[in-house]
């Protein structure tokens, strides 16, 4: 098996929610397992590079620890990428420190041409935003904090 | 009036007398006249013989509520739309359906305006269209769906806007017309110029679809272009060398979207027919993704998802989710270097 169909074997489990794949082929065997609280808050950076080092260590726990912050987070709907404003020109969406009501489009991730509006489903204040313009993001991927208004 | 003379020549394509009209609304043969001279300078083509009567050859291209709610009914569609809206101007089609879907519109509410002042294609780029010679409108859905199942809205939307063209200009040309270029550029196969685009766009609550926006611009009797799209772009007129009523695309494919819609969920279902349409596949392609250099690879095949899977130069197999995918040979683009 080459090191592209693991990534493709990881990227299959990540999209369709599983979270062990055993594999023995060939004299070698492989263990694929995704710890369960990898899509939430906190691993922020969860991606192929996380992934491929999980393939060498699979025992070892993730390196970074969901965070302890107040606020709702809004985490990925899809796959896709990650855009801040609504066309290149635009001012962005929202910045830390905007005001959101629920309802409002905070961020647009595009996947195959698909425009996804992502709607605040909080009220309050963007505490801090973890994507930059342009990023990929996977599904689940916490991409803002939402606090309490002051 | 004259709605009433439209209407049977109309009936009639044929030819009618002057007398049958005047018997059969009840004004003279001198007002029917007079009537025919108002339709013709609305734009309806009718001929007048001498012993024979009149004929109507091509009726206007007319745009308006009334026109469009005759042509849905006559279509079959007046069930399936649930609501339209039409305007002389607007920014863009998409941008009234979603201020409409936020105010609560129902889905499968139709979009259309006569000129767009702000049309739009992907990410900002800006999508030039002349007042009446092109179709441009929004279909608004609201599929009950999750947000991934979203994935291939785009592919759906394409192959039921081609289908629709083939429907119509294929029925009178006798030879496949338009093709797709990955994800939903609509492709006149014989010239490889883009007839058209679609933008899609979602807004997602809580990982659920609120409402599904389908933005579709063909272009259909613009004959000319500016000189940095005439490569690229062509209009069904320039391709088939006749000109085409708005309402006729527009009613063939919403029929499409109408027969369609309820597999936008089941791509196994329609996916075969959008590969066959498909002319990317087998082609060089060269990808320009964000963050990243552009590169140039060989695409091979879709995915169960429908994204394209491409060769890079070291034959490595690369998944293409995003960013913009130009085809060898279509749209005027003849690679020789990056």
């Amino acid at each position: 098996m080459q090191i592209q169909d693991m990534i493709e074997l990881m990227k299959q489990m990540k999209r369709n929610g599983i979270s062990l794949v055993e594999l023995e082929s060939e004299g070698s065997r492989l263990r694929l397992e995704k710890p369960v609280h990898a899509e939430t808050p906190g691993t922020a950076q969860a991606g192929e590079a996380e992934d491929t080092r999980r393939i060498t260590a699979p025992a070892e726990s993730p390196a970074v620890q969901p965070p302890v912050q107040d606020g709702q987070w809004i985490t990925a709907p899809v796959v896709g990428v990650y855009y801040a404003a609504p066309s290149p020109e635009d001012d962005p969406f929202v910045q830390v420190g905007s005001t959101v009501e629920a309802g409002m489009t905070v961020c647009i991730i595009e996947a195959m041409k698909l425009m996804n509006e992502v709607t605040s489903h909080a009220g309050g204040v963007v505490r801090e935003i973890l994507v930059h313009d342009g990023q990929r993001v996977e599904y689940g991927q916490p991409l803002m904090r939402i606090g309490e208004a002051q | 009036m004259k709605n009433k003379i439209l209407a049977i020549l109309k009936e009639n394509p044929g030819s009618v007398s002057g007398n049958e009209i005047s018997d059969r609304i009840g004004i003279s043969r001198s007002a029917v006249w007079k009537h025919v001279g108002q339709l013709r300078r609305d734009g309806h083509q009718i001929e007048a013989r001498t012993n024979r009567g009149y004929q109507l050859i091509r009726e206007a291209d007319i745009l308006s509520a009334k026109t469009l709610s005759d042509a849905l009914a006559a279509h079959g569609l007046a069930d399936y739309i649930q609501a339209v809206e039409i305007v002389d101007e607007t920014d863009s089609t998409n941008e009234m359906a979603k201020r409409a879907a936020a105010a609560g519109a129902p889905g499968r509410s139709l979009f259309i305006a006569r000129y767009q002042t702000a049309g739009r294609g992907r990410r900002g780029y800006t999508w030039v269209s002349q007042a009446d010679l092109n179709l441009t409108c929004s279909l608004l859905l609201r599929p009950e769906a999750d947000a991934r199942e979203m994935a291939s809205a785009t592919l759906f939307a394409g192959l039921c806007t081609a289908q629709g063209l083939n429907l119509l200009v294929d029925a009178q040309e006798e030879r496949p017309f338009a093709g797709i270029k990955w994800p939903n550029d609509l492709i006149a196969k014989s010239s490889g110029k883009k007839l058209g685009g679609i933008l899609t766009e979602t807004a997602m609550e809580e990982n659920r679809v609120a409402y599904l926006v389908i933005g579709i611009g063909l272009n259909l009797n613009q004959t000319h272009f500016p000189d940095d799209l005439a490569a690229s772009a062509t209009s069904l007129r320039l391709e088939c060398d006749r000109p085409f009523r708005r309402l006729d695309i527009l009613c063939a494919v919403l029929r499409r979207f109408q027969a369609l819609e309820g597999l936008l969920l089941d791509r196994a279902a329609w996916i075969g027919s959008y590969r066959a349409l498909l002319l990317t596949l087998g082609k060089t392609v060269r990808i320009v993704e964000q963050g990243r250099p552009a590169w140039i690879g060989q695409a091979v095949d879709l995915d169960e998802e429908g994204e394209l899977v491409v060769l890079d130069a070291r034959g490595q197999r690369q998944t293409v989710r995003s960013g913009a995918v130009s085809v060898r040979g279509l749209m005027g683009y003849h690679p020789t270097t990056l």
